[in-house]
């Protein structure tokens, strides 16, 4: 069910009605939104998801028992199985073939079975992340399931994240039988519900058929194109993505929930770990605490703490899809961290000495957008062939010739960074901005953006629902 | 909730004044071009209502008093042609040439079967549109009874449900192969409810594909040397020139565009069914129906089947006690007119016009100064 689908407006319209008029059920009621809203896309999946949160669930309320560990390991066992069969056995199958040359009779009947369901990997990660923190005491163990439940499967962030900890949300949702309904919850709810929609409709959907153009042509692209395609894409994922998490974000509020900041405009990094701290945010920590912590860190010496970077940034991007062009984003992106870390130990006198500089600060981040974008042509390409055409294309400075094309390239990247400056410069400004917007803007004025805004966005609406990127993973 | 009172009540006022600069400003050619735009169209059937009220408009805004409406599938439609090669486009310069103060409306649209066209004549009606001069194409295949023309409607299922619920039910419940659930039922209401009753709806997809698609096609042009979505950015090539055709044709899957299997030319035949409605609801008014003509030289071996000959003759006799002036094209256009089985190049649907309008100017009415 995608948020800006009929049925899910419905859904929530009813949700939020029916949540403040009868504030004594509002845990069975989003126990049951919930249902509905994951049900749609299969019954069969719902009942894996809800099978495995059980067991997840009772697995995390044997914890402090006499056999614990069992129940722990079990209950990590049993997650990362369900991620692994239903996200990675044609990968697995198809490689064990490619390099053992053992093939199976029944593998691609088995393959061609198994469907993906929306939100494993996001609901996986979330799981997992509860079991540890029980496991590890950070948390108490959820004793209600209707409570463990509405924690896990929040409609609002189900299939594309957050990744939420239990440590932030289930003491939200414990307390849902006090949310009152807020003027400021619901004037930031809407706040963010509407940058959701103006990201995903206005710019990643319109950006969508540019990009799929170009990248179903690699070869025939040029160096401009390619680089142009690219940064096109840069932008196009990150309104998808972003839009999602702040509809994540709206919803949340509308319901009195604070849901995690996922994305701080990535764009004006200057380096790895900048970057990091600015994309999919709540995967990075995940990532940063359940794997790269657990394996050793920045504890061990440089090259094992270089190698735990890399060897956890390849699991980031598996994690996005059962593909080799994943797993290579992640490994690229783990070598930029690589990088970063040896010019911090080394060479640290530099970035010391130009750190408050303005002008270093924009060259660096500059060049930090375009190694971004090179990763990017791996995460969008249809292959490895592809994305090494592409690559090999933004490189080679082929089909260069002074064409009018390349003005309307520059003004459109420059525009569409722009708008990610002022998305920047908003989230800084912040309270601020909303001042000078309700006290010194008449309401006439607003009203009239307000209604231009509603217009434009049921202008760009397609008739075909366009699913989000991040929906695949 | 105060402050959201005062800001909402200016955004629904500013919403409903944009509805009526919309209804006041929108150019018709943003709509209509000749015919029906069928890539904004094709992707949401009830864009079709915004053609039909500009249509309306531009009767009253031109005072038009005679005035056409062609309806029929892509051979109204002039496919693969641009709009300006198309056969609305021809008879509106002929009646000009000769002047005439007749004006042609075309809105057909490929694949439109004799469910959908009986919707438009009702639609039209809806709207206080005169179908007093009406001109319809027909493709023999449309006679087929059961696959792929099982209900004989393809576009307009929702529309007729609106327009006349009578035979929607008939129709429903008699031919229609695939029902929906009463949720897809329910969901398609409200769609269309929304679509043909709020401007900014009716609209949106003619604005994005204006201020958007457009653009996207500009560029499009540039990088691949051709557009995205204008249908007709080929150069239209006659069929002789096309040597896959033959294959094509001859292919199994094609077998049924020149069957010669009786046609079944009574009621049970949805086809029938709708053409019997239509001649019903033109009583008194000047119809044109006109078949298509096949490629007999591409279809040499089909056409001269005996079966195939008898389903022709059934055509004319079913027409020969109606009510309405049928022509059957068939063996009267010259096989270099044709860019494939039915349809034609710009030369081809020149002649088509010319000679509908020599035919239809001995109709009292229809094209007479």
């Amino acid at each position: 069910m995608l948020f800006h689908s009929l049925e899910f407006l419905l859904l929530l319209a009813l949700t939020f009605v029916l949540f403040y008029s009868f504030p004594k059920i509002r845990m069975y009621l989003l126990f049951a939104a919930n249902i509905i809203f994951y049900g749609v896309s299969g019954v069969k999946y719902l009942i894996v998801f809800m099978l495995v949160s059980y067991f997840t669930y009772f697995c995390s309320n044997r914890l402090s028992a006499r056999h614990g560990k069992i129940y722990f390991y079990a209950g990590l066992l049993v997650n990362v199985l369900n991620l692994m069969f239903f996200k990675y056995t044609g990968f697995i199958l198809e490689n064990i073939d490619r390099f053992l040359g053992i093939s199976m009779p029944w593998q691609n009947s088995l393959v061609a079975k198994i469907i993906l369901p929306v939100g494993i990997s996001f609901y996986t990660f979330q799981l997992i992340a509860y079991l540890v923190d029980v496991w590890r005491k950070d948390i108490e163990p959820c004793k209600s399931f209707l409570t463990f439940w509405v924690f896990i499967s929040f409609f609002a962030q189900l299939i594309a994240g957050p990744i939420m900890r239990g440590s932030d949300f289930i003491p939200q949702v414990v307390r849902i039988g006090y949310t009152k309904l807020s003027e400021s919850r619901i004037k930031f709810g809407i706040y963010y519900i509407s940058r959701g929609f103006i990201k995903k409709i206005i710019f990643a959907d319109t950006l969508a058929p540019i990009v799929a153009q170009f990248y179903s042509n690699a070869a025939g692209m040029g160096t401009m194109d390619a680089w142009y395609a690219t940064y096109l894409f840069a932008f196009q994922i990150f309104f998808d993505f972003s839009a999602y998490s702040e509809f994540a974000m709206g919803i949340g509020h509308l319901f009195g929930f604070n849901m995690d900041v996922n994305f701080k405009t990535p764009y004006v990094s200057s380096n790895p770990k900048e970057f990091w701290k600015r994309w999919h945010i709540t995967l990075s920590s995940w990532i940063r605490d359940y794997i790269y912590i657990p394996m050793g860190g920045g504890k061990k010496s440089f090259i094992l703490k270089c190698l735990f970077v890399l060897i956890a940034m390849m699991i980031s991007g598996m994690w996005h899809g059962a593909k080799w062009t994943f797993i290579i984003w992640g490994a690229y992106h783990g070598m930029l961290s690589v990088m970063h870390n040896t010019y911090i130990k080394y060479f640290s006198f530099i970035r010391e000495k130009f750190k408050n500089n303005v002008f270093y600060k924009i060259v660096t981040t500059f060049v930090f957008f375009q190694l971004t974008n090179i990763g990017w042509v791996f995460f969008r390409a249809n292959g490895f062939t592809d994305a090494m055409i592409i690559i090999r294309k933004m490189f080679s400075f082929s089909n260069i010739s002074y064409n009018g094309i390349y003005g309307v390239y520059l003004v459109v990247v420059m525009l569409l960074y722009l708008v990610h400056l002022a998305e920047y410069w908003v989230s800084i400004y912040e309270i601020q901005v909303k001042t000078v917007w309700t006290t010194l803007i008449p309401a006439y004025m607003r009203a009239a953006i307000y209604a231009v805004i509603v217009m434009l966005l049921i202008v760009f609406t397609t008739a075909e629902e366009s699913t989000f990127i991040y929906f695949q993973f | 909730m105060a402050f959201f009172k005062k800001t909402t009540i200016w955004v629904i006022a500013y919403l409903l004044i944009f509805q009526v600069l919309l209804i006041l400003f929108v150019p018709t050619a943003v709509v209509y071009e000749d015919r029906i735009k069928y890539d904004i169209v094709k992707n949401n059937i009830y864009n079709i209502e915004a053609v039909v009220k500009e249509i309306k408009d531009t009767i009253r805004e031109k005072k038009l008093l005679r005035y056409a409406v062609i309806l029929g599938d892509s051979v109204g439609y002039s496919t693969p042609c641009p709009s300006e090669a198309s056969i609305g486009y021809y008879l509106n310069e002929i009646s000009k040439r000769e002047g005439s103060d007749i004006y042609f409306f075309n809105l057909s649209m490929p694949s439109m079967m004799g469910g959908d066209i009986y919707t438009m004549v009702k639609l039209l009606h809806k709207y206080g549109i005169s179908t007093d001069n009406l001109i319809i194409n027909l493709i023999y295949p449309g006679f087929i009874k059961g696959e792929p023309y099982n209900s004989s409607i393809f576009w307009m299922k929702d529309f007729l449900k609106d327009v006349d619920f009578q035979v929607f039910k008939e129709v429903y419940y008699g031919f229609y192969p695939v029902r929906n659930s009463d949720l897809q039922e329910a969901k398609a209401a409200i769609k269309h409810k929304i679509n043909t009753s709020v401007p900014i709806f009716m609209y949106k997809d003619y604005l994005f594909n204006k201020s958007y698609l457009e653009a996207l096609d500009r560029k499009a042009a540039h990088f691949f040397g051709q557009p995205l979505t204008e249908i007709a950015s080929e150069p239209i090539r006659p069929w002789y020139e096309k040597d896959f055709l033959y294959d094509l044709m001859k292919h199994e899957d094609n077998s049924y565009i020149y069957t010669d299997k009786p046609f079944i030319m009574t009621d049970k035949n949805p086809q029938i069914y709708f053409l019997n409605k239509i001649i019903e609801l033109q009583k008194g008014k000047n119809t044109v129906f006109f078949l298509a003509a096949m490629n007999d030289e591409l279809l040499a071996d089909e056409v001269n089947k005996i079966g195939y000959k008898e389903n022709m003759q059934r055509i004319n006799d079913f027409f020969e006690d109606k009510s309405v002036k049928f022509i059957n094209y068939n063996g009267r256009i010259d096989y270099n007119l044709f860019s494939d089985f039915i349809h034609l190049i710009e030369d081809g649907y020149k002649y088509l016009a010319e000679d509908l309008w020599t035919r239809i100017i001995q109709y009292e009415g229809v094209g007479g100064k």
